[in-house]
């Protein structure tokens, strides 16, 4: 038997009378990392932030690890989301950014480094600590993004269009890295993108969003 | 590959455009000569006077002077940063019904001659609070929030809300995402926008004049003074110097690390915002609309109150001949002054802002910015004494010539004219030119058919801005007036200075149709640059 880590119940959304998503149900394991298709436009990243508690839903409810996250702000919600084009803080550097949750939780200095340097060594950045954030590639700027939603051990990771930014062959080979780092971690994972063989990559379990929604669209 | 991805930056095409590197290289000449004969060489001539600062200063006791300028200046820079961050909040980071209106409106103290808010506030104010250092220091907050909600809500506007989601996912609430994601975002602007607020507020002349009453002069009012009614050059001219010495610091502290910024985002749509913000929002925006709008009421109604009445007297007597108000020929000494300034300011701008964009050579590029810096710290009432103690005598022997006043007026608006246009010439990307070159345009024909007509549009706004001033220009042109030829501004200045309940109300009447004049001008250059996008 096992634990649910995210329960998303009969969640609907619209946007100035438009629905964006209508009854949509989804239930992750603890620990475990779904991947939910669906093309551009269908919603996808609205779910992710519904989940984030960035938008209130209209109906339904969320709950992680059993509580239910109703009025809940983002910021109490224990929830990581690493965002499709990263939204790494330009004024920070590497160090910073990874370390930014890590500061507003007041974790002690000493503790913080060694978690900042845990983190980018889980995601092979090790030695990157002090780079400017607009001097990376593609690449490296989505690792940083994973080990600053991964600092703070949230209890619940979202991804959304983790790898869409980068270049072909990189994509696969990050994808891989991406299910071991998360594994590694430990953490629930949901996981949004287009791309089905990218899905099957990273994710145990591979759901179309078409096929969450228990009413007729 | 990954590499290609490196960094967003955004590349700009620098390349030097042959012909135009040739040309601005010569034509730096021209703005050269006029910033040297109409800005450094009456500097020099106030520098000549003065230049013993420190011993003067002591020696009239002008430093109690310098002392108040500055702390009323900081006073009124906090308060406008106090008021102004919020307003730019609610006007950059949401989207609302009404919300350009309110905006505007924000903006339209920036708009009107500092004389006229002047009045405007002692049209509204009880009558124990009218002169004083709170009615000074509350019209400078309101002249100037417009500064703050403009440069520290532009860079507000462009910064992406996600930046705010992100940090809310790793656990920073409201407090801790404003001090760690916003405020270092929005720090070099607000150290910008406090530079200039205190530039402006340390050379406050108009509303000085109206409101900080004769026992509180600021340093400009007694170069004013000093100069005009009591004849001493000498403490007039080391007030001069100490004032340029002290903006050109503040100025120097205060404009660096400033990034410009980048498109706007989309402002959130408040119709998924929580309720209490929502609620904020509202009145917030209808409270600033509240206070922008009232200070004109008060100016109007003041226009219309004669003695212990409600009348048309000094607005019937501004037309024909009761009272001291010649409204016609004011009106057009105004405009014609204001066209000539205007059509100066922008020739030099543009060919200050084309060796800025275009020379390569380090002497066209020093000149060229020598000529947009150096009229920034020289304030208008320093502008006018300078050219009291430079065109006196040979080799400059033009006293009391009519054109001396709209030059003033060019040299105040040069350096904000320079700017808009030097910023729009930069986003031209250079390959434009190029395209039309392997075209076949020749040299001139790519400035008409491609710079030209891509400027057109800054160049109009330019054009506004020049005029702008000039109309509510006083602090130089208190300084040149003479007799005949008199413009709005200097006759309302000359009015409130007289006894009588309907030459106080035409004062009035002058500063109303003044305010309707720049008003309109701005309407009019908005929608001519709405109809153009269509």
């Amino acid at each position: 038997m096992t634990t649910p880590g995210l329960e998303i119940e009969h969640v609907s959304v619209s946007f100035d009378g438009s629905p964006v998503l209508a009854d949509v149900s989804l239930r992750v394991d603890r620990g475990a990392i779904v991947a939910v298709l669906g093309p551009s436009g269908s919603g996808k990243s609205t779910l992710l932030r519904v989940v984030a508690g960035l938008v209130g839903p209209s109906s339904g409810l969320v709950r992680v690890d059993g509580t239910d996250m109703t009025g809940i702000p983002t910021h109490r919600r224990g929830v990581g989301l690493v965002f499709q084009s990263n939204q790494l803080f330009p004024h920070l550097d590497v160090a910073g950014n990874v370390g930014y949750g890590l500061r507003i939780t007041r974790t002690p200095t000493a503790q913080r480094h060694a978690r900042v340097e845990e983190l980018l060594a889980l995601v092979g950045m090790t030695g990157h600590a002090h780079r400017d954030v607009t001097t990376l590639s593609g690449g490296e700027a989505a690792r940083v993004a994973l080990a600053r939603s991964l600092a703070t051990s949230p209890r619940v990771l979202l991804l959304d269009e983790p790898l869409s930014g980068l270049d072909h062959d990189l994509r696969y080979a990050l994808a891989d890295e991406l299910r071991r780092v998360i594994r590694a971690a430990g953490s629930t994972a949901l996981v949004v993108t287009h791309d089905p063989a990218e899905a099957q990559r990273i994710a145990d379990k591979v759901v179309r969003l078409a096929d969450l929604s228990s009413s007729v669209q | 590959m990954a590499r290609s991805l490196a960094g967003r930056r955004v590349v700009t095409t620098e390349t030097a455009h042959g012909p135009y590197v040739w040309a601005a290289r010569r034509l730096v000449v021209v703005p050269g000569i006029f910033v040297f004969v109409f800005t450094v060489w009456p500097a020099i001539a106030t520098l000549r006077r003065g230049f013993d600062v420190t011993a003067t200063i002591t020696e009239s006791g002008l430093r109690e002077t310098v002392w108040f300028t500055a702390w009323q200046a900081a006073a009124s820079t906090t308060l406008t940063l106090v008021i102004g961050l919020p307003i730019a909040w609610v006007l950059s980071r949401h989207e609302f019904t009404g919300r350009r209106i309110v905006r505007a409106l924000t903006l339209v103290p920036f708009v009107l001659p500092t004389l006229v808010v002047g009045l405007a506030f002692r049209a509204v104010l009880p009558a124990d609070l009218r002169t004083g250092v709170l009615a000074l220091v509350v019209a400078h907050v309101f002249l100037n929030v417009a500064v703050v909600v403009r440069i520290v809500g532009a860079r507000w506007e462009s910064q992406p809300r996600t930046f705010d989601d992100a940090a809310a996912t790793l656990g920073a609430g409201p407090v801790a995402r404003f001090r760690t994601v916003t405020w270092p975002m929005l720090r070099a602007s607000i150290s910008a926008g406090a530079g200039l607020v205190f530039m402006y507020c340390f050379t406050t002349y108009g509303a000085a004049r109206v409101l900080a009453g004769p026992s509180r002069p600021v340093t400009e009012t007694e170069i004013y003074r000093f100069a005009v009614l009591a004849g001493d050059m000498r403490a007039a001219s080391a007030l001069a110097v100490a004032q340029v010495v002290l903006v050109g610091i503040v100025l120097a502290l205060t404009s660096r690390g400033v990034t410009h910024a980048s498109a706007p985002t989309q402002p959130l749509a408040l119709r998924t915002a929580p309720r209490a913000r929502r609620i904020g929002v509202a009145v917030g925006a209808s409270l600033i609309a509240t206070v922008f709008v009232l200070p004109l009421v008060g100016l109007v109604s003041r226009s219309l109150w004669v003695g212990d009445g409600f009348s048309l007297a000094a607005w019937r007597g501004a037309f024909g001949t009761t009272g001291a108000l010649d409204l016609i020929p004011s009106l057009t000494a105004s405009l014609v002054t204001a066209a000539l300034a205007a059509a100066l300011s922008i020739v030099i701008g543009t060919l200050v802002a084309f060796a800025q964009v275009h020379a390569t050579s380090r002497a066209a590029r020093g000149v060229a910015t020598a000529c947009e810096v150096i009229p920034v710290v020289v304030s208008a009432v320093v502008v006018g004494l300078g050219f009291l103690l430079a065109f006196r005598s040979d080799p400059f022997d033009w006293r009391g010539r009519w054109w001396l006043l709209p030059v003033a007026h060019a040299v105040v608006a040069l350096p904000l004219v320079s700017r808009i246009i030097a910023a729009s010439m930069r986003q031209i990307p250079a390959d434009l030119r190029n395209a039309a070159s392997t075209l076949g345009a020749s040299p001139l024909r790519v400035l008409s058919s491609i710079d030209a007509s891509l400027l057109r549009r800054p160049l109009g706004a330019a054009t506004t801005l020049a005029a702008l001033v000039s109309l509510g220009e006083f602090g130089a042109s208190s300084l040149l007036s003479r007799r005949g030829n008199e413009t709005l501004t200097m006759a309302t200045g000359r009015l409130l200075g007289r006894p009588g309940d309907i030459v106080q109300a035409q004062a009035f009447v002058a500063s109303v149709v003044l305010a309707a004049l720049c008003l309109a001008l701005v309407t009019f250059v908005d929608l001519a640059a709405a109809g153009d996008r269509q």
